[in-house]
């Protein structure tokens, strides 16, 4: 990946002293790392609040980084711990993205009659039903699918077992089926 | 081999992404072929899949970037300071291993032969260990957790101090040690917040 050697062409830029390269890091994650932290924190401005305080932490911690490791995930370690602290300190009663593997909300599958109302698959549905999981299944599904990172590398950002992810992904992604089927999707067509 | 339902379900998304064996895929295919419920349980998943590949890339307001890179650069001001109270760690080890030296060497009475199997028992049993540096940071005007940090940061300190001859050290590990500890207690001690509070909130 281009984006990996750059990343560490500009940590090596940092180190040697170039603040410059500062905002270089920047400007290629930041749009990720926000509409990774708005939707799993839902308010736009919690998110630019945590993605400040992730890209601040990362910045002051860049001897930690281990450049053999893609920077990009190790970002995503610092912004997922960031939301963790985040929720934490300001809902304690939310349901902690490192809660134990409780019931999934599988209940909640039944019609939904403002969903089904569109007709076709568009990102605003898909945003939609993905904000409506439990945070616990969204955050691998963000990983998995928008930020294309395999199972060990969500392991590592979200210091979990691969086995732990797995049975996430598998349960949100079927969390996620049942609201597409309960839109009316998977009809006869198939 | 013959796949049903409840071992098809579970295998539906490594098929899309094409990670199973051949000789797997070609079982759940047939699975498949036959089964309409796994049919569409495998279309709704790759609807879920490409699903979330449509969802749009958000940004943040616009004054996002300089309000990061200014905050960042304050952090990395305040991170000057501790540089200096490291310095002076540095040097306040070094100076105390030395007068240490001196004074095992010259002053009277000789540090005891007992005295040093003390320290090495403070440092063995950690219970005892606490009672040594609790008098010290009394002596230090510290509170034991305070004592305590800036032990380990001393502790750190020592393994950094490396223009000392690695003859002096042989000579007298326990005492330098024992001699560090004390310098970062006292240093500790003199850059509580009334002098620099950038300093003291690094030591804490
Ligand atoms: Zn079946």
């Amino acid at each position: 990946m281009n984006d990996c050697e750059d990343d560490r062409a500009a940590v090596r830029r940092i180190r040697a002293g170039d603040d410059s390269a500062y905002a270089e890091l920047l400007a290629r994650h930041r749009d990720r790392v926000f509409s990774f932290l708005l939707r799993l924190l839902g308010s736009p401005q919690d998110a630019e609040d945590v993605a400040q305080e992730a890209f601040v932490k990362a910045f002051s911690r860049l001897d930690s980084y281990d450049s053999a490791r893609p920077f990009v995930s190790w970002l995503f370690a610092v912004a997922h711990h960031a939301a963790l602290d985040f929720l934490r300190a300001r809902r304690p009663a939310a349901l902690s993205l490192d809660d134990p593997d409780g019931a999934p909300d599988l209940a909640d599958s039944g019609p939904d009659a403002e969903a089904a109302a569109e007709a076709a698959l568009d990102g605003r549905l898909i945003e939609r039903l993905l904000a409506a999981l439990p945070p616990l299944y969204r955050e691998p599904l963000m990983l998995r699918h928008t930020q294309e990172m395999g199972i060990s590398e969500i392991a590592r950002v979200l210091s979990l077992p691969e086995g732990t992810v797995k049975v996430r992904l598998f349960r949100g992604r079927d969390m996620l089926k049942r609201k597409l089927s309960a839109c009316g999707f998977g009809g006869e067509k198939f | 081999m013959k796949v049903n339902c409840d071992q098809a379900r579970p295998r539906l998304q490594d098929l899309l992404e094409g990670i199973l064996s051949a000789h797997a895929a070609a079982a759940l295919k047939s699975h498949l072929v036959s089964c309409a419920g796994c049919r569409r349980e495998k279309a709704l998943l790759a609807l879920a899949v490409e699903g979330m590949s449509l969802l749009a890339v958000r940004r943040p307001s616009a004054a996002f970037d300089a309000r990061v890179l200014a905050a960042a650069a304050a952090a990395r001001r305040e991170r000057v300071h501790p540089r200096f109270a490291v310095w002076a760690l540095d040097v306040a080890a070094t100076v105390t291993v030395l007068w240490t030296a001196a004074l095992a060497a010259f002053a009277r009475p000789r540090l005891s032969v007992s005295g040093a199997l003390s320290v090495v028992h403070a440092l063995r049993h950690p219970a005892a260990a606490l009672s040594v540096l609790e008098l010290r940071a009394v002596e230090a005007g510290l509170s034991l957790p305070e004592a305590l940090r800036a032990a380990r940061h001393a502790a750190a300190v020592f393994s950094r101090v490396h223009f000392i001859p690695g003859s002096v050290l042989g000579v007298l590990p326990i005492q330098c040690m024992a001699a560090t500890l004390i310098a970062g207690l006292a240093v500790a001690a003199a850059a509580r917040p009334r002098h620099d509070p950038a300093v003291s909130r690094r030591i804490r």
